[in-house]
């Protein structure tokens, strides 16, 4: 069986629709404003990372996309070794009242969903309304509608993280999640490599970062939004 | 040998110098190698790079003479501020970081490229978190809020950047103005945007609390400087002097009402820094060469100002484990130097007579006097409220110790000597202003 190369990889993301990649990032972005379990925001900042990487396949040359995944490899990584030595596999196992509770979706303590769901379920509606409203009325540059309201909503996205958490990690999340929206227009604009690079750099170190702040700050991981 | 290459080993030599120094970091002589590697890149950026330049990666990065002499500022600064952390910790991180920090922010400043000395000024910005932090546990609110502020100012010069690159004729004037003024409000610390500076001045160490609070800013006003000559059409547009004429009163209302409320010594210095900076905002937005002379003299005055009042305040903090000011009731008996120091430093920084700060002051009074005559008063009042600060610390220093108080006792020869030195230079520049002003004119 031959493996598939880099470009072959990056010619079945061209295939992929833009819509499908705003839809993964629509899914994404509730699931950072909406869980608190760490395991899944940090899949779900991975989980944009691949869509960023997938949109940018259409956009830019290939090996800029992919170094895009890769930063996001890393990145989520971090984040996740940082999470673990936070310790909030304690904090959450002693939210639960001593159960695991990884796989408790239902709401309430210990659960998944943060106390003040039903305000975050009205916020994100309304921050889904804002991008599509804003790609509409305010459409960027060239870019494609469907990548338009990618960028809204992501850094809307970011912003409401920014605004409703206190937690570093959740912050650092937040400020991640919006400077991919930034990325997925900017990299259309400028393709200078130190830029490329610098960018790169800079999306590793602000995890290491987040990271140090989440550890410095201890256990005290979950918050009650 | 190419002619890059010199200047290039320079620009490289920060990184190798904090790997060094990280190992020896935990010894004392470790202090003194990096104080001994800020003095070497001080020379190397006061002496070697001036007009020189070199390209990296297609882009080219040239050392203009005031930025060199901004960077070897920098560089001394943070020697004086190793030297300080001999005596006071400033957490252990704070001797690799420091070094990476300044020279970041050099490579920031020989970039032509607004983009490229934002992402440098970003990374700076990561780095100084650990440095900010300083390995305490617990709050990390100076940090964080630090962390989000210059993160959200990168994006911004940015695309900035790229409309200056797209029409430098000035075709997107009032786009680049709109994105670097919300860039440089953020770097600078302007309110309401000055959080982070008060934030790091209550929980963080006072030797990387005045490191950031020299270097984010200064950066910042080099390249708003510098846009002024690449991009004199900004002038024209309209809001952008009046944002910064206001901006800059916003500013010194908020830092000299709340350092006149003020009840620890950080807090002085935080949002006394606030006030200072808002002058300099104020004077930016004069768009005349008078303007450019107070931002300079500021600038020149900041330094040491904040240096002084990092040597005082460490000595406090040490003598009664706090600085609040009622723990500091009869302190000034103890450590005289520390209570000169606050008061010189917190004078200059107000504007006070017979201090450098006063210069700069007096030149932004009478010339905001002709622009609007509510701008004055803002300046005047502000001074009054960061001298009422100072002044309330001083009641407090000077007050007889509550009985069985006990201050911890230690001659502090290094922060003294900064101290003496650093005071006695803003007095001489208060009262011979004719050296700094030669300086700038030159400039």
């Amino acid at each position: 069986m031959n493996i598939p190369s880099l470009t072959d990889i990056f010619s079945i993301a061209q295939k992929l629709p833009l819509a499908f990649s705003l839809a993964t990032f629509f899914l994404t972005g509730s699931m950072l404003l909406l869980l608190r379990d760490w395991r899944f925001s940090i899949l779900a900042l991975e989980v944009q990372y691949l869509a960023l990487g997938a949109q940018l396949a259409h956009l830019v040359r290939p090996e800029i996309a992919f170094a895009k995944i890769l930063v996001g490899i890393f990145v989520g990584l971090m984040l996740y070794l940082s999470a673990r030595q936070a310790g909030w596999r304690k904090e959450l196992t002693l939210a639960a009242g001593g159960k695991r509770a990884l796989g408790n979706f239902r709401a309430g303590d210990g659960g998944i969903l943060p106390a003040g769901r039903f305000f975050r379920v009205i916020f994100t509606l309304f921050l889904m309304v804002a991008a599509v409203s804003l790609a509409q009325t305010h459409p960027i540059g060239s870019l494609p509608p469907s990548v338009s309201t990618a960028v809204y909503w992501l850094a809307l996205v970011g912003i409401g993280l920014l605004i409703l958490s206190e937690n570093p990690i959740k912050v650092g999340q937040g400020l991640l999640t919006l400077l991919i929206g930034f990325e997925l227009w900017y990299t259309t604009l400028e393709g200078s490599l130190l830029i490329v690079g610098l960018w790169g750099a800079v999306n590793l170190l602000l995890a290491l970062a987040i990271g140090y702040l989440g550890i410095a700050r201890g256990v005290n991981l979950e918050e009650d939004f | 040998m190419s002619e890059y290459f010199l200047p290039l080993m320079i620009f490289i030599a920060p990184g190798v110098l904090a790997a060094l120094v990280y190992p020896l970091r935990r010894w004392k002589i470790g202090v003194w190698i990096a104080a001994a590697a800020a003095i070497l890149m001080a020379w190397a950026a006061l002496f070697v790079l001036p007009e020189r330049g070199f390209v990296l990666l297609g882009r080219q990065f040239f050392v203009d003479t005031f930025s060199a002499q901004v960077w070897g500022g920098l560089w001394l600064a943070l020697a004086v501020l190793f030297a300080l952390s001999a005596e006071f910790s400033q957490g252990w991180t704070f001797f690799p970081a420091g070094i990476l920090l300044v020279g970041l922010s050099g490579w920031a400043m020989a970039s032509p490229h607004l983009g490229i000395a934002a992402l440098f000024m970003e990374i700076a910005a990561l780095v100084s978190v650990f440095a900010i932090q300083g390995g305490r546990i617990g709050s990390v609110r100076a940090a964080q809020r630090f962390l989000v502020m210059m993160t959200l100012a990168t994006p911004l010069f940015l695309l900035a950047a790229w409309y200056l690159d797209a029409a430098p004729g000035g075709k997107f004037a009032g786009q680049i103005a709109l994105l670097s003024a919300g860039g440089f409000a953020l770097w600078l610390g302007v309110a309401p945007l000055h959080g982070w500076i008060t934030a790091m001045a209550r929980e963080s160490l006072p030797g990387a609390t005045v490191l950031v609070v020299l270097i984010f800013p200064t950066v910042a006003l080099v390249w708003l400087l510098r846009l002024t000559v690449v991009a004199p059409w900004l002038g024209d547009v309209q809001f952008a002097s009046t944002a910064l004429l206001w901006g800059g009163a916003l500013s010194i209302i908020v830092g000299g009402g709340f350092t006149a409320a003020q009840n620890s010594f950080s807090a002085l210095l935080g949002y006394s820094a606030v006030f200072q900076l808002g002058a300099s905002v104020m004077a930016l937005g004069l768009q005349n060469k008078t303007g450019v002379t107070i931002v300079l003299f500021g600038l020149a005055v900041r330094f040491v100002a904040l240096l002084v009042l990092a040597a005082a305040i460490a000595i406090i903090r040490q003598g009664i484990k706090r600085d609040a000011f009622d723990r500091a009731a009869g302190i000034a008996r103890w450590y005289p130097v520390a209570a000169f120091g606050l008061m010189v430093g917190g004078a200059a920084l107000a504007g006070a007579p017979l201090t450098g700060g006063f210069i700069s002051h007096w030149f932004l009074l009478k010339a905001t006097a002709g622009v609007d005559s509510r701008l004055p008063v803002v300046v005047l009042l502000g001074s009054i409220g960061v001298t009422t600060g100072y002044l309330r610390g001083l009641w407090y220093l000077l007050r007889p110790a509550v009985a069985g108080a006990s201050f911890s006792t230690g001659r502090y020869w290094m922060a003294s000597a900064i101290i003496f030195v650093g005071s006695i230079a803003i007095i001489a520049v208060g009262i011979f202003p004719q050296s700094l002003l030669n300086w700038i004119a030159a400039i």
